[in-house]
């Protein structure tokens, strides 16, 4: 059975179908608000505003094959609800232990990955969006503008602004440790 | 440096971190939100003025409206809302149940004394639904509950046949030369994935049920074993294992778009020779992972034992799941329940160990806990023959012992079962939309 088949028949009232289709998104949904909110708590809030939000609304997408566009601007909406609604709280983003990685070359791509989330985390909620709906969700930026609300010069220009600040903040925070001496350990 | 126009590493950096950094998985509060929308109500269609108007005059003020009498438009509106709910009440009456996950239990299809058979639940009375030359066995209903396969043999030939739920519109699609084979539907219920022997090889094609040339896949350098599951939710994948010429066992993603066909890349270490290594593989319900059978030496004890393992879609992520406290105890062939939170299991010792016995077992399929026993124990080790399968809404578990012919219905909460008196053959039961 398609996804459009599936999207159909969610839209008839078929229960079985939206759980088939949201669990087949859910994945991306809650990694997509964890980045966004920074909060596993209101990634979960968001998450079920947007889902419930799909269920109740769904009858009214007009074209099926754009429903993973659909949920995502949804997600999205949530998120930026969420942020404005609460207060904000400490992230909450997991962090592995560098003792589970064995190579130094595993180290270094630990550190990438912790300097990216903190450079992420120093963005606006709403920048923060555009770049998780560009670089995460893969969409073109046309298309994240359009989710957004916002004009593609817009976009575009949030998007240059947010990635000069990420690169900014990680060129200021990562700097590489000296060799120890007597060469590298075997 | 060489720098290619509009790519920068950079951004691709960043697109990786956020890959590792999310871990994205189904999240565990995912069933707490649909319980919630399964007790939310949909906003009819009819409320969503930007259906069949354009978004602007959706949202522009509506003073075209002023001047327009009243009574006509509430006429109108009316009888639009009668139409509206007719058409709702025939289209619910035409819905058939998805492929995958929960259903409503319809017919129970038997074999019987060469014949097939239905009735409508465990303690009904049957009726003969299918006669014909030599013996009719293994009926299968399709996904959508409209189909029965079945097997017809013919003074020793296997004829693969199907007709209508009721019996009626019979019709061969395959003749099986000797040898193992399997089919098993496509999850449109308009097709059938099969491995028959030809030519004493084992050969993979989609078998359609309207008559027309089945299409033949192949798996490069690999043979196709009878191991064949469809991928869900939108059942256009197929996983098949395959053996290779080196003897070692892999399995094989057929993408359902048309795109090269590729291996997992699982160990295999034919402890117990290519029969078994990474067979039974079963889909989780999300389409994600994949659960199957591993055979490995048990470090702890020395012992060389069937143990049930999960492993990513790309075959990433490989784990074992808490089996057996006792190494003399065999854990294979995982059956995921109808809405996908149970596993299924096979359990037996060997007949070297005092005669050995065969049972089923399920436990939680996130791994949280090890298996629980439920019903009968049947005597004879690694012979009982068992085969086993979910009723489509999950409440009973049907399992068919080989050697002592019998079939049992087992309640997979309290592990209480009876015999079944009418039938010595595993029963397939229809699924019917919720």
């Amino acid at each position: 059975m398609s996804g459009r088949e599936l999207v159909e028949r969610a839209q008839r009232g078929d229960h079985d179908a939206f759980a088939v289709l949201a669990t087949a998104a859910s994945a991306r949904l809650d990694a997509a608000a964890r980045l966004i909110l920074r909060d596993r708590e209101l990634a979960r809030d968001a998450v079920q505003n947007a889902l419930v939000r799909a269920w109740r609304d769904l009858p009214g997408l007009r074209d099926p094959d754009r429903f993973d566009a659909w949920l995502h601007r949804l997600l999205v909406n949530a998120c930026l609800d969420e942020a404005r609604r609460r207060r904000r709280r400490p992230a909450e983003v997991e962090m592995l232990s560098t003792a589970m990685f064995s190579t130094a070359g595993e180290v270094h791509h630990l550190a990438d990955r912790d300097l990216v989330e903190r450079a992420l985390g120093r963005l606006e909620p709403e920048n923060r969006a555009l770049v998780v709906l560009h670089y995460y969700l893969g969409y073109a930026v046309p298309d994240a503008a359009a989710s957004l609300g916002i004009s593609l010069p817009a976009a575009k220009s949030r998007l240059h602004r947010a990635l000069a600040a990420m690169r900014h903040a990680l060129t200021s925070e990562f700097t590489p440790t000296a060799e120890p001496e007597g060469g590298r350990i075997s | 440096m060489t720098a290619f126009p509009g790519f920068d590493p950079f951004e691709r950096r960043i697109s990786e971190a956020f890959e590792e950094i999310t871990d994205a998985r189904r999240p565990d509060y995912l069933d707490d939100i649909l319980q919630l929308t399964a007790r939310t109500s949909q906003r009819p269609r009819w409320t969503f003025p930007e259906r069949w108007l354009p978004v602007d005059l959706a949202t522009r003020r509506p003073t075209a409206l002023m001047g327009v009498r009243l009574r006509p438009m509430l006429l109108f509106i009316a009888l639009a809302l009668v139409l509206a709910a007719l058409a709702a009440s025939y289209v619910g009456s035409q819905r058939t149940p998805l492929p995958f996950g929960l259903a409503r239990n319809g017919l129970i299809a038997y074999p019987k004394d060469g014949a097939l058979y239905v009735r409508n639940a465990l303690d009904a009375d049957g009726h003969l639904i299918l006669r014909g030359e030599g013996t009719l066995s293994s009926p299968y209903f399709s996904p959508d509950g409209k189909l029965l396969g079945y097997v017809q043999t013919i003074a020793g030939v296997d004829h693969l046949m199907v007709a209508n739920a009721d019996g009626s519109n019979v019709r061969e699609l395959l003749k099986m030369p000797v040898g193992d084979w399997n089919a098993v539907w496509r999850p449109d219920s308009r097709a059938l994935a099969a491995v028959v022997q030809a030519n004493l090889s084992p050969r993979l094609s989609i078998v359609p049920i309207d008559g027309s040339a089945p299409t033949p896949i192949e798996l490069g350098s690999a043979v196709p074993t009878t191991d064949l599951a469809w991928r869900p939710p939108a059942g256009e994948d197929l996983l098949v294992r395959g053996r290779r010429d080196d003897r070692t066992v892999d399995m094989f993603i057929v993408p359902g778009d048309g795109s090269p066909v590729h291996a997992l890349g699982l160990p295999s270490e034919l402890l117990f020779g290519t029969d078994w290594d990474n067979s039974g593989p079963v889909w989780t319900l999300d389409g994600a992972r994949i659960a199957y059978n591993r055979v490995a030496i048990d470090p702890a004890s020395g012992i060389t034992n069937f143990r049930v393992h999960i492993v990513n879609a790309d075959g990433t992520g490989d784990q074992a799941l808490p089996g057996p406290a006792d190494p003399k105890v065999m854990e294979a062939w995982p059956a995921f329940s109808p809405d996908g939170r149970t596993i299924l299991v096979h359990r037996w010792t060997w007949k070297s160990n005092n005669g050995g016995e065969g049972w089923v077992a399920v436990l939680p399929a996130d791994g949280s806990g090890p298996a629980r026993d439920i019903g009968p124990r049947i005597p004879g080790g690694e012979d009982t023959g068992l085969i086993k399968t979910w009723s489509p809404d999950g409440t009973r578990v049907l399992m068919r012992s080989d050697n002592t012919r019998e079939a049992f219905s087992i309640d997979p909460m309290t592990g209480a079962y009876e015999r079944l008196d009418w039938t010595s053959d595993l029963p397939d039961w229809q699924r019917v939309a919720r």
